[in-house]
């Protein structure tokens, strides 16, 4: 166990190396001048030379990749142009955000989308079981924006329960934090609802149709006792698998919905930084964003240790 | 047994909803007040401005974007400030004395007015601030020749000029690179991308700065108001509400919804599409100041438009009424003034005879003298700036009516921006905005080795006598010369005047804008 973990870790090292080249590369060859940017269109060409050398944009590639790279290994991912800030502490100070949002976004898919599943799973083939399979592919395919825009309409705007957008730190208590939050995190977790639901119906499936299921029939055993003890835990592996995966692509894809809302998470900030070409705050994201989702791999398959016995991680 | 279960996670989320629900009641809680210093007034001690853009720099002389300057102007203060007749007065000078020649300007400072820090406003500040000033304002280049800032004694301050001009005081007084004063420790130890302590003598100071969420100034106790009635950004300045929050809120329609449900009190960055939806609102007013004039830049340093036949026939093709229909939908004018309309001092009508003709006829033969042969045209735009993007789409079908083969290249702004500057190969025509300034001398695309190319010689002995000359009066004959010019010669062709839609709630009262949002002598009711 130990070992793998190890070894998972160090294979960890080449995955953010070649995420940073790439990366730096294509901000490199991205055309836009932070400088320019900055100074506006009435800057002369010197006041913009100027800028540019104390930015350090005049050095070559290698070097500032280098100078960037020596840096990032000691965990100094450098400093913003724009903000008065490094970039550690920016992505800090954006995470809670973001992290909280997922968060609710994934209660939120597991709490509707698993019942949903097993509900359809038991009655295979029935009405309900087609509708909710039906509704489903509708989930997946609303894009979140526009769901976003239409539970602003109804819960904002019409009812006027949430506020419109913005955003409220826990420090200023939970509800006000989940008043703010509640409709960002439908909007960004009904897709994954969807998703978990299809997930936890086809796998409860398989394992319904398990000779050992049968057994237990035979047996006597109670229907309730088969479904949640025999069924649910033996069709939990895929379930989880999805769930961390959905909780990577909900951080990633927090962008659109944070920009809705107006919610300054790191997915905002990407947006931003980009559109400003503060390129260390958008290497440190990238990087970070890559970081957080190889290590949830990672914890999914730890977890699969411990949720099934046979599933051996020390190879 | 599983329905059940099923009920009861159903039961928990509507339970969750409900709580979040009631306790957002009613209105949003964000705007209510929590102290009660005014209570008796039933005023409220918080101020929400909803802005469509994130400062790059707080530094009024870091940046010309629209947004530093209505930040900086919340902070900051200058000698001079703008009337509401665009007349430069005395803002923290006591007095301003002029020589004949208009080479010599002293300044009487004020006296007992502080820094936001509790330091006294003295006159090595003002030099030091000054003098920065005329190094990197636009506006200071284009109008002063060798300025020198001297401090006699402590609230005296004297301008020297290479050469007089009346646009001097107008200079100081424009809001683009405001003119602010700072104190000096904080001016001389700026590095080159500006200064870190955001210190100015308003009547509101600066207190944070959330990144992309909002910056809040709050209140100065030690601001000495003028007594002088309020006028333009002059006169008498009062800080009603307490605390006034800068919000960035980047999508218009999140804006809208945020006036309407009084998450916002103000909202500065309404589409024009949603003009009606504003009007047909009972619970909000609205005002529609000039915001851009919106133009075309002609590439005159390579390519087809080096030619003036071939600018001629762009200009005598389009179709300004449709452009700015298509683009501004209905809240524009369309004037050959290239000062907006209501800077009444230089607003002028010359050259009407060549803008606007629509004669595509003419525009044909021209294109046939210049001896066009189906080349590509590009127009360089952004979809970042969505009246910008219309605009090129609608232009593109215009000047493909008269045989132009016309193509768009649309990036993002900043994409955009450093394409104009670098890369001249690549465009032909450039979608972009101006927005008002001063005196003509200080318009940005007259300004020596702007992105465009080569400034022909009428323009620079004109804009020459603009600077030098003795009157107002005669200034403004140069400009009525430079301006037909301008057109005649297509320097740039200014399509239409966009006017911005500000949004807000009625219980906001006394909000206008001017240049900038103004949010001192501004009261919003409980």
């Amino acid at each position: 166990m130990k070992t793998y973990l190890f070894k998972r870790l160090l294979s960890l090292i080449p995955i953010l190396f070649v995420v940073s080249i790439v990366v730096y590369s294509i901000i490199y060859i991205t055309p836009g001048d932070p400088a320019e940017v900055m100074l506006g269109d009435s800057a002369t060409d010197e006041q913009v030379e100027a800028l540019r050398e104390e930015l350090g944009l005049n050095q070559s590639f290698i070097e500032r990749y280098f100078t960037w790279v020596g840096h990032a290994v000691t965990g100094d991912l450098g400093t913003s142009y724009f903000m008065n800030e490094g970039v550690t502490s920016a992505i800090i100070s954006h995470l809670f955000p973001t992290l909280s949002l997922a968060i609710l976004a994934e209660l939120f898919a597991i709490i509707i989308g698993i019942p949903i599943g097993i509900f359809a799973a038991r009655r295979r083939g029935s009405y309900v079981d087609q509708s909710i399979m039906g509704l489903s592919y509708v989930g997946v395919a609303i894009p979140s924006f526009l769901l976003a825009l239409f539970l602003v309409l109804i819960f904002s705007i019409k009812l006027q329960w949430l506020p419109v957008a913005g955003y409220k730190d826990l420090s200023e208590g939970l509800m006000v934090h989940l008043e703010y939050m509640i409709l960002p995190a439908i909007a960004l977790g009904l897709m994954h609802v969807a998703l978990t639901a299809r997930m936890t119906r086809s796998s409860m499936l398989d394992v319904l149709n398990a000779n050992f299921i049968k057994t237990a029939r035979a047996k006597g055993v109670k229907e309730a006792v088969v479904i949640y003890r025999h069924t649910f835990r033996n069709a939990l592996l895929p379930i989880i698998t999805i769930v961390g995966q959905n909780f990577g692509i909900l951080i990633a894809g927090a962008a659109v919905v944070e920009t809705v809302f107006n919610i300054p998470g790191i997915g905002q900030l990407v947006v931003n930084s980009i559109e400003r070409r503060d390129f260390p705050i958008i290497q440190g994201v990238i990087l970070f964003v890559t970081f957080v989702y190889v290590l949830i791999n990672l914890i999914v398959d730890l977890l699969y240790g411990v949720i099934d016995p046979r599933v051996k991680l020390n190879k | 047994m599983k329905a059940k279960k099923l009920s009861l996670f159903m039961a928990i989320i509507s339970l969750v909803l409900i709580i979040a629900g009631c306790s957002g009641g009613g209105k949003s809680s964000s705007t209510t007040t929590t102290s009660g210093e005014s209570e008796g007034g039933a005023l409220k001690e918080e101020l929400h401005y909803a802005s469509n853009a994130q400062p790059p720099s707080l530094d009024p002389l870091m940046s010309n974007a629209v947004v530093t300057r209505e930040v900086a102007s919340i902070i900051y203060e200058s000698l001079v400030a703008f009337d509401e007749n665009y007349e430069p007065v005395p803002m923290l000078a006591e007095s301003i004395e002029q020589s004949e020649d208009g080479k010599t300007y002293t300044f009487k400072l004020r006296q007992g007015v502080k820094f936001h820090n509790g330091k006294e406003m003295k006159s090595e500040d003002v030099v030091a601030s000054l003098t920065r000033w005329a190094e990197k304002s636009s506006s200071a280049r284009a109008v002063l020749v060798d300025p020198v800032f001297t401090a006699v004694d402590d609230y005296t301050v004297t301008l020297t000029l290479g050469q007089g001009t009346t646009l001097a005081l107008g200079a100081m007084a424009n809001v683009s690179h405001l003119a602010a004063i700072m104190p000096k420790e904080i001016v001389e130890s700026a590095p080159e991308s500006g200064v870190t302590e955001f210190i100015g003598t308003g009547p509101y100071q600066f207190v944070e700065w959330k990144q992309d969420q909002y910056l809040k100034f709050t209140k100065f106790d030690d601001y000495v108001a003028l007594d002088t009635p309020a006028s333009g950004l002059s006169g008498k300045k009062e800080a009603l509400v307490k605390d006034v929050y800068y919000d960035i809120v980047l999508d218009p329609s999140t804006q809208l919804t945020g006036v309407q449900t009084g998450e916002y009190d103000i909202a500065g960055g309404i589409l024009q599409d949603d003009l009606a939806q504003v009007e047909a609102n009972k619970d909000l007013a609205h005002i529609t100041p000039f915001s851009m004039n919106y133009s075309i830049l002609l590439n005159r340093k390579e390519g087809p438009f080096t030619s003036k036949e071939m600018r001629q026939a762009v200009s005598l093709a389009l179709d300004h009424d449709s452009l700015a229909a298509v683009a501004a939908v209905g809240n524009y004018t369309i004037s050959p003034s290239l000062m907006p309309k209501h800077v009444e001092k230089w607003s002028t009508e010359a050259g009407a005879e060549f803008f606007n003709q629509k004669d595509t006829e003419k525009a044909k033969s021209l294109l046939k003298e210049a001896g066009y042969n189906g080349e590509t045209v590009t127009i360089l735009t952004t979809r970042d700036y969505p009246v910008m993007y219309n605009e090129a789409v609608a232009m593109k079908e215009q000047l493909g009516a008269i045989g132009i083969n016309v193509e768009l290249l649309v990036y993002d702004w900043a994409t955009a921006l450093a394409e104009v500057r670098s890369s001249p190969e690549d465009w032909d025509l450039f979608t972009t905005s101006f927005p008002g300034v001063p005196s003509p001398a200080e318009m940005l695309y007259f300004a020596e080795g702007y992105f465009d190319g080569a400034e022909s010689d009428t323009q620079k002995e004109l804009l020459a006598k603009i600077r030098s000359a003795a009157t107002h009066e005669e200034a403004k004959q140069y400009w009525e010369e430079l301006q037909t010019h301008s057109i005649e010669d297509v320097k740039i062709i200014t399509t239409f005047g966009l006017n911005a839609i500000h949004a807000y709630s009625n219980k906001v009262e006394g909000y206008k804008y001017f240049d900038v949002p103004v949010f001192w002598n501004v009261k919003v009711a409980e």
